[in-house]
């Protein structure tokens, strides 16, 4: 049998089969090792050589400072901060729900923990403003996936680690998509409020909002750490995520004072659970990645789409939906890693730029976190909202539909995703 | 089967607080890194080989408990309940015996190899760099036990 079929076709048989995804990805590369002779030291070196990257060390800096924000009163700063600025327009919570995971995004980079910290505390205020379960849930888990697209993003990091792109080009080209994604979403949430009859929010006051600025203010640094520092060239990815983590810990721990210095280790040991498991993932990836490029899995898949189409947007959109359907039931960590050879080879196949590869390739695996049966945003959200996940499921579709019109939209509009990385980063496009 | 769950408690406590005290020197080391660099303009280079092997240890260790726990990616295709519910949780033991065989057998095999050679910057041996994924495979390993001899027990419970 050919081996590249018993490796895909044994890895999705295995993950059909609910073997947890490291160990399908382990599994199915051992397999084929095997009938292909290889050593399976090489299964432990390449695992290792897959983590032993300074650059993803930015990885479980971001998810500790989920933890960190979720810990104290900074995710609660952020809320009173949407809530003056936006709260006031009709769908009012809504438009919280979407702004302050558009600022969380710019500060953390996970969807899961946005979900998570945010949903328990606005899906229950919707609830109780009169939002039906469904779409809180669908609205919360589909915002929080702008954590994935708009920067600092995990995803964009490994990417960017793993494709040889500039992070900090694909960190800028995620921002005008992201706020895109984001301002649709809102104007959405505005006319299911004027369908439904959702309310807006009083409008506090000039002088409650500039109250919530100046709170707010502190933790608003340390986007400006991050982009900031990454854009000037004064810091790597890592850097910039350690210099947030310690400005959080300064916030949480010596400024605000609202969590005793005792949890320090629970949110240590929470943030290796955190991060342990994906990056476990990235390890099993390295060597199924490895099979994938060595077994000529790019070359295969390019003479079959040149063999369908040698239109440039054809190519595109079929890898759109290619990464669609892979995105359903992969993390997009996982998918990126794995299918990395692929998606840049049909990328330069179409002429693309890699940076909006890149960004494209994310914008559209994020769109699995909230599809079944891996869109573990919108389980985590309608578990909270205590509503049956096909109701969420129903609700979620339209607004799955703006995401993937907007990735759309980019491929005839490059400049959506490409306009800030070239004025930043010209030397990356010469 | 107390005996068992208390000691693999007992490993798992024992587990957390190694992997919390190697992630607080993975940020005190980074963050000195950033330091020296940026503010010092003293580049030092083995804290970039410090925090790899503290983010190896990390990974791998972090891995092991969050196994016990249930907590690795797990696509929800196949009904949980039912008559073939047994299916998925045969194919998911035997995977992860196979899996465990590969972590710890070729992880000392390959910490074997690398035992002679050093790092540079930390004269200490290659191994250390490797050996966190015997040691996750053992944990996975003992998880899988303590999951087979609770299922027995529960069947004998009937």
């Amino acid at each position: 049998m050919n081996p590249l079929v018993v490796l895909i076709g044994g890895f999705f048989l295995l993950v059909a089969l609910r073997v947890n995804i490291g160990f399908a990805l382990i599994l199915a590369s051992v397999i084929v090792m095997v009938m292909e002779g290889l050593p399976l030291t090489s299964v432990i070196n390449q695992m290792y050589s897959n983590i032993d990257s300074f650059t993803l060390l930015a990885v479980p800096f971001f998810m500790f400072l989920g933890r960190i924000l979720n810990s104290g009163s900074i995710t609660q700063r952020l809320l009173d901060l949407s809530n003056a600025s936006v709260g006031h327009i009709r769908g009012g919570l809504g438009h919280v729900n979407v702004f302050v995971s558009m600022v969380f995004a710019s500060l953390s980079g996970s969807a899961a923990a946005d979900t998570a910290s945010i949903g328990s505390i606005l899906i229950p205020a919707m609830k109780r403003a009169g939002y039906s379960p469904a779409f809180s849930a669908a609205l919360t888990a589909a915002s929080s996936t702008l954590g994935v697209i708009i920067p600092p993003s995990i995803i964009l990091i490994v990417y960017g680690a793993f494709g040889n792109v500039s992070i900090g080009a694909l960190f800028l080209g995620g921002v005008v998509p992201g706020l895109t994604i984001g301002v649709s979403m809102m104007i959405y949430t505005y006319l299911v409020a004027l369908r439904e009859g959702y309310p807006a929010l009083p409008f506090p006051g000039f002088a409650a909002l500039r109250t919530a600025l100046w709170h707010g203010a502190a933790a608003m640094l340390i986007p400006v750490f991050v982009l900031g520092g990454v854009i000037a060239g004064v810091f790597t990815p890592t850097e910039a995520a350690i210099s947030a983590v310690l400005w959080a810990l300064i916030l949480t721990f010596i400024l605000f004072r609202d969590v005793p210095v005792s949890e320090i280790p629970k949110l240590l040991i929470a943030a290796v659970l955190d991060f342990s498991v994906p990056l476990f993932t990235v390890a099993g990836a390295g060597i199924f990645g490895w099979l994938i490029a060595y077994l000529g899995a790019a070359k295969i898949v390019v003479a079959f789409i040149t063999s369908v189409s040698s239109d440039p947007t054809v190519i595109i959109l079929m890898l759109i939906g290619f990464l669609l359907l892979v995105g359903t039931v992969l993390n997009p960590i996982s998918a990126v890693l794995i299918f990395l050879p692929i998606i840049q080879a049909l990328g330069d196949l179409a002429g693309m730029n890699p940076v909006h590869m890149g960004v494209l390739a994310t914008i559209t695996l994020s769109v699995g976190l909230i599809t079944p049966p891996y869109g573990i945003c919108l389980l985590i959200a309608s578990q909270i909202a205590q509503v049956a996940l096909g109701r969420a499921m129903l609700a979620v579709l339209p607004i799955v539909g703006l995401t993937i019109s907007i990735a759309v939209l980019s491929v005839f509009f490059p400049n959506l995703v490409l306009a800030l990385p070239r004025l930043a980063f010209p030397n990356v496009f010469n | 089967m107390a005996a068992m769950a208390r000691i693999t408690d007992a490993l798992e406590t024992l587990t957390s607080w190694v992997m919390a005290a190697a992630f607080a020197a993975l940020i005190c080391v980074v963050a000195l890194q950033v330091l020296a660099r940026n503010v010092f303009s003293l580049p030092m280079i083995w804290t970039l080989d410090v925090a790899q092997l503290l983010f190896a240890w990390c990974i791998f260790l972090g891995a092991g408990v969050a196994f016990r726990r249930g907590t690795h990616y797990i696509v929800d295709l196949w009904p949980a309940e039912g008559p073939l519910a047994w299916i998925p949780v045969a194919c998911g033991f035997l995977a992860g015996v196979i899996v465990v065989y590969v972590l710890l057998w070729h992880g000392i095999d390959m910490a074997e190899i690398t035992a002679r050679r050093q790092s540079q910057t930390l004269g200490i041996s290659l191994a250390w760099n490797f050996a966190p994924i015997p040691i996750c495979g053992a944990l996975i390993g003992l998880a899988l036990l303590e999951q087979a001899l609770g299922l027995m027990h529960r069947r004998r419970a009937g």
